[in-house]
Formats: C-alpha cells, sequence, structure tokens
C-alpha cells in the first residue's frame, strides 16, 4: 500500500456518481425488465474508463472504478450470493438507524428516509449462503484494470462488504446459529476478497453497520452491542485471512443520509473494534457536523505501528464546496498526530451509495474532489518543506 | 449589551420555525401577503411569546422574535414599510443593474444551477426542499422593483408592535432582546434609481429610511441586528470585479452604514452579514480576510458572521491578522444551516474556544450562520441544532474559564 511520502496523498471512499446512460440501463436490469445486455457491458465498461481518467485528471492518487458494476454499496452482494431471498410483505425495521428515527419522527416522515421508515423487505436466509456469481468481480477487475492501463495513478482499490453489512436487513431462517449464520457469509466474502487481492488491487471492505447497529443495541444493555460486533469483526478476520494487511483498506462511516445523526455511535465507543481489524489502513468518516471534532480521539488513541488512517477530509453531506484551507487545516489536525506517513485523505463517505442515489450533484462532487487535492497539496508543503 | 463576562453567551441570527397558527395563514411563507392580515397580526402576541419562551428555556441568552412578523422574508418585509419603491415592467432592452443571486458560482456550476438543486435542502434529489423552481414567483421575471419617488419609512406603527410583542414575552426573563432591520445596501443597492440625482442621494435616503427602524428598536432599549448579507454577497453581483474594486465599493458601503447608524448607541448594535445561505457550493465566495479590514469600520458593538459551514470555518485565522477593535464582539457562526447533521457539542466548543483564543474570550458569543429556521430539513433539526449550541458553549466556557 502506498503511503504519503513527500506530500499527502489522496483517494476517496468508492461510490462515484453514474453517468445517466448507466443509471438507465441498470435501473432495467435491476427491476428485471428487458434490457440490452451487451449496451450495459460495454457503456458499464466505458463509464469506467471515463471515471478513472476524471479522477486522474482531477488528481487523486489512489483511485476505483466508481463502484460501477454495482447496483448498490452493500446490498449488491445479495446477486452474488445463494441462500437469501427477500420478502417484500416482511418488513424489517430500521434499526440501524437508531433513536434518531424517534428524536426526529416528523423529520424522517419527510425526509428522504420517508417510505422506508416503516421498514424495508426482510433479506431471509433460507439456505446455504455460496458465493456462486464469479463472472461480475472478473468483470469488474478486468474493467478497472483496463481503464488504469496508460494512466499513471499511485495504485487503485475496490469495494466489497463487510459480513456485518451484508443482508442489513436479514434475517436467518436456515443456520442453527448466528454465529454459523455469519461465518458463513464470511466464508462466502472471502471469495470476493481473494478475486479482489488476485486482480492487484487493494481490497477496501466497507462495514457502515458496524458503527450504525450501536445505538440501537446498546440500549438493550452495554454487552449486547459488543458481542454482536465482535462476532462480526472476528468473522471478517477469517474471512481475510491469506491477504495480507498492507493490501486491505476498511472503511467505517455512520450512515450517509442526510439526517441529524444525534443518535450515532461515539467513534470513542467502537475504536478498539475498528483496530482489530487486520487492515492496513482505516478510513473513517470525520469531515462533517458530527463528527469533525474526533480528530481528538486521536490525542488518546495510538494509530498501531505501520497502520495508515484515510479520514474523511471532504463530506458529501453538504452542498457547500470545501475551502481548500480547510482541508489543509484538517489534514493538518491528523498528521500531527498519526504522523504525516500515516495519514491519505479521504472522503466521508461514497456520493451514490446505490445506482439511482446521487448524494450531491455530480459538479459539486467532482470540485469537492478537486478542493481535496488542493488542500493536500497545501499541508503538504507545510510538512515537508 | 452583555458581553461574555465569565461565560459564553449564546444568540443565533435570526428567523426560527413557526408555529402551525401562523403558517396557515401566509402557506409556511409562500403567501407573505397573508401576514398583513389582522388575523395574522392579532395571533402575533402569542407566537412572540411563545418563541422566547422556548428560547429562554433552552438557554439561549439574547433572544428574538422568531422574525415572525417578517413572515419569513428577512428583506421583503422593509418594502412593505418604505415608500418611494413600485413595481415596473420588466424591460428586456435595459439591462439589469447587476448580476443575479451567486453569479461567480452559475458561471462554473451551470448544471447544478439549472437543476434546481440549490432551491431545495441540503441533500439529493429525492430530498424535499423548501421551494423548487415553480414555486418560484413567476411575477419576478416580468417585473421589476424601481425607485420611482422619495424614500421615507412609514413603518413606525409595524416596528412599534414587533417592540411591544417582544418586550411582553422578555418580561421577567433574564435574556437580552434584538430584533432584525434590513441593512440599507440590502434595501437599495439592488434597485435602479428613477428618482434621486445620482445613486449616492438615493442610497443616503434610503440609509434615513433604515435608521428610522433602527432607532425605533434602540429607543426601546432593544439590540439592533442590522442584516445586511450585501457586505459580503455584492460580490457575485459584480462578477468582474477584481478584490481591489470590491474593497474600494466596500468602503464606500461602510460610509453609508455608518451613515444609517449615526447618532445610534452603538452599544445596541449588532452587524450581521453572511453569504446567502443558499445551499450551493459558495466556492467563489469573497474571502473575509479581503474584507475583514474593512468590516470592523462598521460602527457596531458586535459582528455577527458566518463560520461554521465548509467554504467558511477556516477563518478563524483571520482574526490573527487583523485586530478585533477595542469594545467590539464576534458571533461567529458555530452552528450551520448548511447540513441536516446536528453538530456535535464537542465541535460547538471546539469552534468558540479557537475564536476566543484569538480575540479574547469576553468578546466571543455563539451564533449561527444565518437565520435557521426554514433552511434545514424540519424544525426539530433547528431545535437540535440550537441545543447544541448551548450545549457547546457551556462546554467551551468551562474549558475557558477553568482555574
Amino acid at each position: 500500500m502506498k503511503r504519503s511520502q513527500g506530500r499527502f496523498l489522496t483517494t476517496h471512499v468508492g461510490s462515484l456518481i453514474r453517468p445517466p446512460e448507466l443509471v438507465a440501463l441498470a435501473k432495467s436490469k435491476a427491476q428485471g425488465k428487458a434490457y440490452d445486455a451487451a449496451a450495459y457491458e460495454q457503456t458499464l465498461r466505458h463509464a469506467v474508463a471515463e471515471v478513472v481518467r476524471k479522477q486522474h485528471e482531477t488528481g487523486i492518487d489512489i483511485v476505483n472504478d466508481g463502484e460501477f458494476g454495482k447496483s448498490s454499496w452493500a446490498n449488491y452482494i445479495l446477486e452474488r450470493l445463494s441462500g437469501f431471498e427477500v420478502r417484500p410483505d416482511r418488513l424489517q425495521p430500521l434499526v440501524w438507524l437508531g433513536r434518531d428515527r424517534d428524536r426526529f419522527r416528523e423529520f424522517f416522515e419527510q425526509a428522504e428516509m420517508r417510505g422506508v421508515v416503516k421498514g424495508a423487505p426482510a433479506e431471509v436466509c433460507t439456505g446455504p449462503i455460496r458465493y456462486v456469481d464469479h463472472e461480475s468481480i472478473r468483470r469488474d477487475a478486468r474493467n478497472l484494470a483496463a481503464a488504469l492501463e496508460g494512466q499513471n495513478v499511485a495504485e487503485a482499490f475496490f469495494t466489497t462488504v463487510a459480513p456485518a453489512s451484508t443482508a442489513y436487513n436479514g434475517v436467518n431462517e436456515y443456520y442453527a446459529t448466528e454465529e454459523e449464520y455469519v461465518f458463513a457469509i464470511a466464508e462466502a466474502l472471502r471469495e470476493e476478497y481473494r478475486a479482489v487481492h488476485q486482480a492487484g488491487f487493494l481490497v477496501q471492505v466497507d462495514d457502515a453497520l458496524l458503527a450504525n447497529m450501536y445505538d440501537h443495541l446498546v440500549q438493550e444493555g452495554p454487552e449486547s452491542y459488543r458481542r454482536w460486533a465482535q462476532l462480526r469483526v472476528d468473522a471478517l478476520n477469517h474471512a481475510l485471512e491469506g491477504i495480507p494487511e498492507d493490501r486491505v483498506r476498511y472503511h467505517i462511516c455512520f450512515g450517509s443520509w442526510h439526517v441529524p445523526h444525534v443518535s450515532d455511535a461515539p467513534l470513542e465507543a467502537i475504536i478498539d473494534l475498528i483496530l482489530q481489524v487486520k487492515a492496513g489502513a482505516y478510513s473513517i468518516e470525520a469531515a462533517n457536523a458530527r463528527h469533525e471534532h474526533e480528530w481528538q480521539l486521536w490525542e488518546r488513541t495510538k494509530l498501531p505501528e505501520g497502520k495508515i488512517l484515510i479520514p474523511g477530509i471532504v463530506t458529501h453531506h453538504t452542498l457547500t464546496v470545501e475551502h481548500p484551507e480547510l482541508v489543509a487545516q484538517r489534514i493538518e489536525r491528523f498528521a500531527r498526530l498519526v504522523g504525516p506517513e500515516n495519514l491519505i485523505a479521504g472522503t466521508d463517505c461514497g456520493f451514490a451509495q446505490a445506482a439511482a442515489i446521487q448524494r450531491v450533484h455530480p459538479s459539486i462532487m467532482w470540485a469537492k474532489l478537486a478542493s481535496l487535492v488542493e488542500g493536500a497539496q497545501i499541508a503538504s508543503r507545510r510538512f515537508w518543506k | 449589551m452583555r458581553n461574555s463576562k465569565d461565560r459564553i453567551l449564546v444568540s443565533h441570527a435570526g428567523n426560527l420555525p413557526r408555529p402551525p397558527y401562523l403558517d396557515e395563514l401566509i402557506e409556511s411563507g409562500l403567501r407573505r401577503e397573508g401576514s398583513h392580515s389582522p388575523e395574522y397580526n392579532s395571533r402575533l402576541p402569542r407566537a412572540v411569546k411563545e418563541i422566547v419562551q422556548r428560547q429562554a428555556e433552552l438557554g439561549i441568552d439574547i433572544v428574538n422574535d422568531g422574525e415572525y412578523a417578517k413572515a419569513g422574508s428577512y428583506g421583503g418585509y422593509m418594502q412593505e414599510r418604505v415608500t418611494g419603491y413600485a413595481s415596473v415592467p420588466a424591460d428586456a432592452a435595459r439591462p439589469p443593474k447587476r448580476a443575479g443571486t451567486a453569479e461567480r458560482d452559475r458561471r462554473q456550476f451551470p448544471g447544478f444551477y439549472g437543476s434546481g438543486l440549490w432551491f431545495s435542502g441540503s441533500g439529493g434529489p429525492i430530498r424535499p426542499g423548501f421551494a423548487t423552481l415553480t414555486e418560484v414567483r413567476q411575477g419576478a421575471l416580468r417585473e421589476t422593483r424601481a425607485c420611482t419617488g422619495p424614500v421615507k419609512y412609514t413603518g413606525q406603527a409595524a416596528v412599534n408592535a414587533d417592540i411591544a410583542n417582544l418586550k411582553a414575552a422578555i418580561a421577567g426573563k433574564d435574556v437580552e432582546g434584538y430584533i432584525a432591520a434590513l441593512g440599507p445596501l440590502s434595501l437599495g443597492a439592488g434597485i435602479r434609481n428613477e428618482h434621486y440625482a445620482s445613486e449616492d442621494e438615493y442610497l443616503m435616503a434610503v440609509a434615513d429610511a433604515c435608521r428610522e427602524e433602527y432607532k425605533a428598536i434602540t429607543d426601546a432599549g432593544f439590540i439592533v441586528q442590522v442584516d445586511e448579507p450585501e457586505f459580503c454577497t455584492s460580490w457575485m453581483f459584480y462578477p468582474d470585479w477584481d478584490v481591489s474594486q470590491y474593497r474600494q465599493y466596500l468602503e464606500h458601503a461602510v460610509e453609508i452604514l455608518n451613515y444609517s447608524l449615526r447618532g445610534l448607541p452603538e452599544e445596541l448594535i449588532r452587524f450581521h452579514t453572511c453569504w446567502g445561505s443558499g445551499h450551493r457550493p459558495h466556492v467563489n465566495d469573497i474571502e473575509l480576510k479581503h474584507i475583514a479590514d474593512i468590516l470592523v469600520k462598521i460602527k457596531a458593538r458586535q459582528y455577527s458572521i458566518e463560520a461554521a459551514n465548509v467554504r467558511h470555518d477556516h477563518e478563524y485565522h483571520v482574526w490573527e491578522e487583523v485586530r478585533l477593535p477595542e469594545g467590539r464582539m464576534l458571533m461567529p457562526g458555530v452552528i450551520a444551516h448548511a447540513t441536516d447533521l446536528v453538530e456535535h457539542p464537542e465541535l460547538v466548543a471546539e469552534r468558540l474556544v479557537r475564536y476566543a483564543e484569538r480575540v479574547g474570550r469576553e468578546n466571543v458569543q455563539a451564533g449561527t450562520d444565518c437565520g435557521i429556521g426554514s433552511r434545514v430539513g424540519h424544525e426539530e433539526v433547528v431545535w437540535a441544532k440550537l441545543a447544541a449550541m448551548v450545549e457547546g458553549a457551556r462546554i467551551a466556557s468551562e474549558k475557558l474559564w477553568r482555574k
């Protein structure tokens, strides 16, 4: 994994806004309507090439495919696994929103979560969980490799989902115990992690749920969350066996939805779990009004030797574009505490968690990434002069 | 005006959520005409009493009337309190007096502005906004305002009612009261003068009219908050100016402003400016470092200025270069309407401490970026943010006054 040496490297969390022609084809595909498969594959390939070129042109050092080959950041995996069926008539309460649902009841009824606050269709596990679609990941790896040709970028990463975040509205009706269920997911995910690693990309494992489940579970008692989370961190480490830590990034966020986030987990309460994950880099949200102050945690918590921190330095949570000076200030706050060579500047979360989602207008997304690059240059001059 | 003698005092920049019994008369702000009715005015005393009570209970030290009498328009209300203006047909052949809102940003983000998203809240396309393109009054495209006669203040009865409502609501509470009033630039500078011999003569008449309102408020013993976003946003209206041209404009603007404040007790004057509350990129906002030395020439006891969003959060360093004159106070925004996420109280405290370290703890009060009432996703979010500000000020005070 490339480190910041002589200057701060920049990256982002993964999902970028897809071009409209790809969104249209992906929508037909997702709805099971007739669609032109060849046109989809070709549009996807071109879109990946273009988004890699654009990241490079913007000055982003560690790039990806924008997650263009996936329907969404987490649930895409259900299209690649056996063992799950979605039951629209069985609604699972969205416990991962925590007590914000009660604290801001009216807000949720009118906000973007409207229609889903009452629950989401359960993803029920009714059979053995296996990784069955090997072709999609091969195709995505091929598209990214082709897009990288001729682009002089530092490195490429590829996002995958963690066991905790797999089927996050899931119900196990098949395995005898929760442990068996979670480890069966991990066994299946391992195939994807390895495919990404073997393709030569950094494996980024996305795990919003590790943080999102905190508020709900601690209401049941202090040990309830720890037990739930520890099992899933263990399962993730099991799935990552055989992949060098240095090739793995672990991403944690508190949910990309534009809501108050008053019930978010304090980073302090979960950081020990995060640091247990056998990854070389930790990508953690830090550029928004609810989590910006948490840079101070690194005054008390030591980033383990050899690890890299990728804090969110720009956010999808506001349409206003971060001033490059603010970007530099944020980078400096972290770098003074963890060491400049252990810091890479990132984003809070993706900008398009599912094909049709746009957290900001695309022109604003690119302006934010440009600001990230410019701010990193300002901070680099101050640290390495 | 109290200073933060032994703890950081808390206020905000104006607009607060209206109760349903006011909103129903003005279609939630879309039909401001409803606020001229006797019914609306008869409901105001109760509404002001409730909103003052709520602010006091929350721990806000300097409270206001929620700007309820202004019915959601910090500037538009003033058109009803002055003479001299008329609507005239828009003349396509005649270029506008100046460019429009956010012009420099519009040139850089045509796709974003074309999408209409900037009329909405903080989120993506599935996020409902508070206004959409279709809700923007079409009349504005066919008509334009012009100054066609002497500008005189005629709002004495209206401002006296504002004062009486706030006075009654505050009675017996250990809080200070303030009332927002429009600044002369924001009232007049955008409107073409067809009456006075010169632009200068026109703007001085505007300043005189504004002064009447300020004086009524300070005579009553309340703090007047002069709302003058145009101190910062005029940079957008003249998109081809460079910084030195803009500074020249502002130097003159300060003369007009100080003329409008002449003879009034500085002690009771808070000056508020911001870069426009629209949810938009703001990439081309004029930097505070270019204008702060001119800002502090305005004869006010306190400057309330946007500082809690990603475009202006870094600017606390400006106060290392520009000295806040003796006897002046700063009210930086420490919570923003630019995001629906509620600021963590620790972040609020961090921001306040940064300012206190630079201008002195007794000279800092906690404020909001701009009027917050209608700019976030729901009033529940407003109240959570204001509570976070009060809590953050408490944390900051503990740090700053620790033995």
